[in-house]
């Protein structure tokens, strides 16, 4: 037999298992319309406070252009993106709506 | 914010959708809603916002804004209300493969279990034969988590890894059996670089006898291919990273280049035995025993190279691109060494360091002007204070911010940021300056 048509068999697996299992976290609810509701758009900070600012103002500008009695609130969260901002996100339950976050990178 | 009860979405770049998908998945959340920017925004100008915010939204192909209402209120469906469990598949100790060598090969690579280069198959007989380099047990754990990120945000993570499974990595890089003890040592502490779009790469320099004893290079070419040690080590290394947290570019693994010396993990000794070096080893400055073997794991992304005779000049020179707030690695040749104590009067690493410190400057914009200190530092500053060092940190950010842009201010915060390594044969003046911060040390010697 040749090298070649030589059969490897028994070969050790070198990938490490990852958990084995964990919950599906469903969707929340949505509201059926931003109409008179409060939104919440959260600058993460990934660049610096000012690298996505003008793109997340753009965007607060266009719903409270073009959505009837939206109240939009704009807030950077505290600490670098990988920060967990738990005054913010509590916050963000009691008070808003909707919310969007962004922009990594 | 979801997990508060708050319908939320995150806005994402383009470049980031499969990486987030990958990450959503990680965290259960199975049917995400992300909406995606045309063109990455960072630091745009006016025309590029314009046309973002006229643009579409790459998943959906709808305009971004519509996009955006609709992720918010459009009504969930029933794979997006459905609650359940998720799962990785089971891995089983031995494949589920056999084969000749070129089908084994094309297994490796297919199922991303390589860097892209053959492999030494790990054959049960082999990993045996690899496992003799320790007197620890094939089954005893040496790292609880194996993981590529900083953040908790659904990163993959590799659990519960076994002295076999760093066996196994170490056949397949083609290590011999004495190299395992410091391949366990590395593997308590995570993969050689963390996911980023920064492309670093980890560096691993082994101090002590156990250089010498495996015959890893710290003269002639020391950073280059060729010695058997250096580069199995190294590469080793880098497969860890693959095997054990899933290192895959684009979706776990974030560097925008990559860095090519990722591929042996820029893996060598510290040139202890050269007769012209002044200084004392670099693990011994760090309080360990002379005879103690040890590795220092640091993480970076490159080094620049002067050569000249004056030394303490060019030192400066080479470090002026290290990226403010970062840390600086100096390497010297021996020779090199050997100049700075005797003609330049650095009688010891601490007073060149001390040197370097009072000397590499930046301005307050330069510092200003990069990302790290906008992503980073900045924000950091609204933090409580976790200790005396943080609290220090956040006062002396505060007073760069109250100077005028012009003003000249030392480009490291403290000495202790710059750390001096020798390496090389010493037949010439080099010196080459990397912004490597100095993660851990670890001890060799358990893992005999």
């Amino acid at each position: 037999m040749t090298d070649k048509e030589q059969i490897y068999r028994d070969i050790m697996n070198p990938m490490a298992q990852q958990k084995p299992v964990w919950d599906v976290i469903p969707l929340v609810e949505r509201p059926a319309t931003l109409e008179g509701k409060t939104v919440y758009i959260i600058n993460q900070r990934w660049g610096g406070t000012k690298a996505h600012e003008p793109l997340l103002l753009a965007i607060k500008q266009w719903l409270e252009e073009n959505i009837r009695d939206i109240k939009v609130v704009y807030k950077a969260k505290r600490g670098s993106y990988a920060f967990p901002d738990a005054e913010l996100w509590k916050e963000v339950g009691e008070k808003a709506d909707a919310a969007m976050i962004g922009i990594p990178h | 914010m979801e997990k508060q009860g708050t319908p939320a979405i995150p806005i994402l770049s383009p470049y980031l959708v499969t990486s987030a998908r990958d990450a959503a998945y990680e965290l259960g959340w199975l049917h995400p809603r992300f909406v995606s920017l045309s063109e990455p925004d960072a630091l745009r100008g006016e025309q590029a916002v314009k046309r973002i915010i006229g643009g579409k939204d790459v998943i959906s192909g709808k305009p971004l804004m519509p996009a955006i209402v609709s992720a918010l209120t459009r009504p969930l469906t029933a794979a997006e209300k459905k609650t359940g469990k998720l799962t990785h598949p089971v891995e089983s100790r031995i494949l589920p493969v056999k084969g000749t060598y070129d089908e084994i090969q094309a297994y490796f690579l297919d199922n991303k279990m390589t860097d892209g280069l053959p492999v030494v198959i790990p054959t049960e007989d082999k990993v045996k034969e690899m496992l003799t380099g320790t007197s620890h047990r094939p089954e005893e754990i040496v790292a609880a988590s194996f993981k590529m990120g900083i953040t908790e945000n659904g990163q993959r993570e590799g659990q519960n890894i076994n002295v076999e499974k760093v066996a196994a990595i170490a056949v397949m890089a083609g290590c011999k059996a004495e190299y395992l003890p410091v391949l366990l040592a590395l593997s308590t502490k995570g993969p050689p670089y963390f996911s980023s779009a920064q492309s670093f790469t980890g560096a691993a320099i082994v101090h002590g006898p156990f250089a010498a004893e495996t015959g890893m290079a710290s003269g002639y070419g020391c950073m280059g291919p060729y010695n058997h040690a250096n580069a199995t080590i190294g590469r080793a290394w880098q497969l860890m990273g693959r095997c054990l947290c899933y290192a895959i570019p684009g979706v776990t693994i974030m560097g925008d280049w990559g860095n090519n010396l990722q591929y042996n993990s820029l893996t060598f000794a510290e040139n202890t035995v050269n007769p012209m070096i002044p200084w004392e080893p670099f693990h011994v400055e760090k309080g360990y025993k002379q005879e103690a073997s040890v590795v220092s794991i640091w993480e970076g992304r490159g080094f620049r190279q002067r050569c000249g005779y004056n030394l303490p000049d060019f030192t400066l020179k080479v470090l002026d691109n290290v990226e403010p707030e970062d840390c600086a690695l100096v390497l010297l040749t021996p020779l090199s060494a050997k100049m700075l104590a005797e003609d330049f009067g650095f009688a010891t690493r601490e007073q060149f360091r001390r040197y370097i410190y009072e000397n590499s400057t930046m301005t307050v914009q330069e510092w200003l002007d990069s990302d790290q200190v906008q992503t980073f530092a900045i924000p950091h500053l609204e933090l409580p204070p976790r200790a005396p060092e943080f609290k220090q940190m956040q006062e002396a950010i505060r007073a760069r911010l109250a100077m005028p842009g012009n003003t000249v201010i030392k480009r490291f915060r403290s000495p202790e940021q710059i750390n001096l390594m020798i390496a090389g044969e010493g037949m010439i003046y080099f010196v080459a300056g990397g912004d490597f911060h100095l993660k851990t040390i670890v001890e060799i010697d358990p893992w005999r």
